[in-house]
C-alpha cells in the first residue's frame, strides 16, 4: 500500500468513527423525543425536556457539534403548525435558537423544505447532508446529520445535529498529516467537504470525480451507502 | 520631517471609517478605531508626512467620542505610526509604515476559519471582477493612465510593505475607474481584510506574476473588453487566494501535527 493510500484509509476510518458517534447520539436523541411526543396532545414546550440530552451531545462532541435539536412534521403539535426545537452553543452557552416560522416573513425558515428534513422523512433512514450554507439558521457553511423520530412506525419528527466544517477539516488534516499530494474529501454529489489543497474549495463541486481512481469510502455504520469518500485530486 | 504630505483629506478619513476589522475579537470602540486607522495606514489611505485633521473633526468623522479617539491616537503613537507636533503647524502626523512581519501574517491567518478565509477570497475575486468589467466600459484615457501609474508603482516596488500598499491601491483604484462609489467602498473593506495576509515569505516569487496579472487586466480594461477584464481580474485573485489558502493549510497541518 502506498503512503498516501494508507494515510487516506486511516483518515477515512477516523472520520467514519466520529460520524458513527454523531449518529449514535442522534439515535439517543430520537428515542428521547419518541418518549415525549404522543400521537396527540403534544405541545411545543414539552420538547424543552430534550435540552439536557442536547447539552450532553454538544459536550461529548465538543467542536464538532455546536447545534442540535428536533423538528416536528407540520400538524403534529397542538399549539403550533410547525416547530423547530433546536439549541446552539453561543459563547459557551447552550441556547434555544428562535427561528422565524412565519410563512409571511421574508426571513421564514422553512425547515420542512430543507434537505436535512426532507431526506430522512422520505427515506426513513439517517442521512448526512451538505456542506451547504444554512442561511437563516446557522448562517454559516455546515454539514447536517439527521434521522427520523418514529412513533408506531410513523415518522413524526426529525432529529438532527449540525457539524462544523472547521472540525471536520481538522480531523481530515490531522489524520492525513500531509500536503504533498492534493487529496479531497467529497460527497456523493462530488461536493468538496475538505481538502489539503487550495485548488479544491469546500462546497465546490468536484468535476468528474469518477476519473480519479483509488477512492477510499468513509465508512459510516448507520448509513446504507457511504456518502463521503477521499480521492487523490491531482 | 516637513509637512510635505499636506493634511489628510476628509475623504481619506471616510474611507478609513469604512474599514471594518473582521476575524478578531474587539474589546471596544477605541480598539476598533485604532485598527481602522492602522489598516488605513497599511493600505496607504493615510501616508507618512500627512497631518491628521483636528481631533474633534476626526472623532466626528469616525463616529466616536473625542476621548475614545485620543485613546486610539495614543496607541498609534506608541506604535510609532503617529507623532504629535506642537506649535504652528502642530497636530498629529502620520510617521510610520506598517512593516510586513511573518509572525503577524501567521497570527492573522490562524484567526481565520478555512471557510471564512475562502469566503473572503471569493469576495475579493468577485468584486475585482465586477470592478474590472465596469472599468472596461467606463474608463477613458485619463482613467487608464491613472491605473497604469498605480500598476507601475507596484511593479517598481520591492519592499513587502510597499508591495502590499501599492497592490491594494491599484485594486481599489479599479473601483474608482469603474465609477462606483459602493463598489469602491466594498473594495476598501475587502482589501483592508486581505492586505494583512499578503506579501509575506510565501509570496516571494509572486511579484512577477502579479505584475503580469495587473498588466493583463489593464490591457483588457484599455481595450474595453469587459469579459476579458473580468476574467483576468478573477484569475489574478484566484491565483493569489491560493497562496493564502495554501499557507493557511500549512499552518493548520503543522499545528495539528504538533499539539501544544
Amino acid at each position: 500500500m502506498s503512503a498516501p493510500e494508507s494515510a487516506m484509509k486511516s483518515t477515512a476510518a477516523s472520520l467514519g468513527q466520529r460520524l458513527d458517534r454523531v449518529f449514535a447520539d442522534l439515535t439517543v436523541l430520537a428515542e428521547k423525543a419518541t418518549g415525549i411526543i404522543a400521537p396527540s396532545g403534544t405541545s411545543r414546550n414539552m420538547l424543552e425536556a430534550l435540552k439536557p440530552e442536547v447539552a450532553r451531545i454538544v459536550e461529548d462532541q465538543a467542536g464538532l457539534v455546536e447545534s442540535a435539536g428536533v423538528s416536528v412534521i407540520p400538524g403534529l403539535l397542538d399549539d403550533a403548525d410547525t416547530w423547530h426545537q433546536w439549541w446552539s452553543l453561543i459563547d459557551g452557552q447552550l441556547v434555544f435558537v428562535p427561528h422565524n416560522l412565519n410563512p409571511a416573513s421574508v426571513n421564514y425558515y422553512d425547515y420542512t423544505e430543507m434537505t436535512w428534513f426532507e431526506r430522512p422523512l422520505a427515506s426513513g433512514r439517517p442521512e448526512l447532508i451538505g456542506p451547504y450554507l444554512d442561511f437563516g439558521g446557522a448562517n454559516t457553511k455546515i454539514v447536517t446529520a439527521s434521522r427520523p423520530v418514529v412513533i408506531e412506525s410513523r415518522t413524526v419528527a426529525i432529529a438532527g445535529a449540525d457539524l462544523t466544517m472547521d472540525f471536520i477539516e481538522r480531523i481530515f488534516l490531522r489524520n492525513l498529516g500531509r500536503r504533498d499530494e492534493p487529496i479531497a474529501l467529497i460527497t456523493e454529489t462530488g461536493k468538496v467537504v475538505a481538502s489539503n489543497s487550495a485548488r479544491f474549495a469546500p462546497g465546490t463541486r468536484f468535476e468528474r470525480p469518477e476519473e480519479h481512481p483509488g477512492s477510499v469510502p468513509v465508512p459510516v455504520t448507520e448509513l446504507a451507502a457511504s456518502p463521503w469518500r477521499l480521492i487523490v485530486a491531482g | 520631517m516637513t509637512d510635505m504630505g499636506g493634511t489628510v483629506s476628509l475623504r481619506a478619513l471616510d474611507m478609513a471609517a469604512q474599514v471594518r476589522a473582521q476575524g478578531q475579537v474587539m474589546s471596544g470602540r477605541a480598539e476598533q478605531v485604532t485598527q481602522q486607522l492602522e489598516t488605513a495606514i497599511g493600505l496607504g489611505l493615510l501616508n507618512p508626512g500627512e497631518r491628521l485633521p483636528p481631533e474633534l473633526v476626526m472623532a466626528d468623522r469616525l463616529g466616536v467620542s473625542p476621548l475614545t479617539l485620543r485613546q486610539s491616537l495614543a496607541v498609534l503613537r506608541s506604535k510609532g505610526l503617529l507623532e504629535t507636533r506642537r506649535g504652528r503647524g502642530g497636530g498629529s502626523y502620520v510617521t510610520g509604515m506598517l512593516a510586513v512581519r511573518e509572525t503577524d501574517i501567521a497570527r492573522e491567518l490562524r484567526n481565520y476559519k478555512s471557510s471564512d478565509l475562502r469566503d473572503l477570497i471569493d469576495l475579493a475575486a468577485s468584486t475585482a471582477g465586477s470592478a474590472a468589467r465596469l472599468a472596461s466600459r467606463r474608463s477613458d484615457e485619463l482613467d487608464v493612465r491613472r491605473l497604469r501609474s498605480l500598476a507601475q508603482r507596484f511593479a517598481s516596488s520591492s519592499e513587502p510593505h510597499m508591495l502590499r500598499q501599492t497592490d491594494a491601491r491599484l485594486h481599489i483604484g479599479v473601483g474608482v475607474a469603474a465609477q462606483s462609489r459602493r463598489l469602491t467602498s466594498l473594495l476598501i473593506q475587502v482589501h483592508a481584510e486581505l492586505s494583512p495576509l499578503t506579501w509575506g515569505e510565501a509570496w516571494r516569487l509572486e511579484h512577477a506574476n502579479a505584475v503580469q496579472g495587473h498588466e493583463d487586466m489593464l490591457a483588457m480594461i484599455e481595450q474595453g473588453n469587459a469579459a476579458g477584464a473580468e476574467d483576468s481580474a478573477i484569475a489574478h485573485f484566484e491565483r493569489e487566494g491560493a497562496l493564502i489558502i495554501d499557507q493557511h493549510l500549512d499552518l493548520l497541518t503543522s499545528d495539528l501535527a504538533d499539539p501544544q
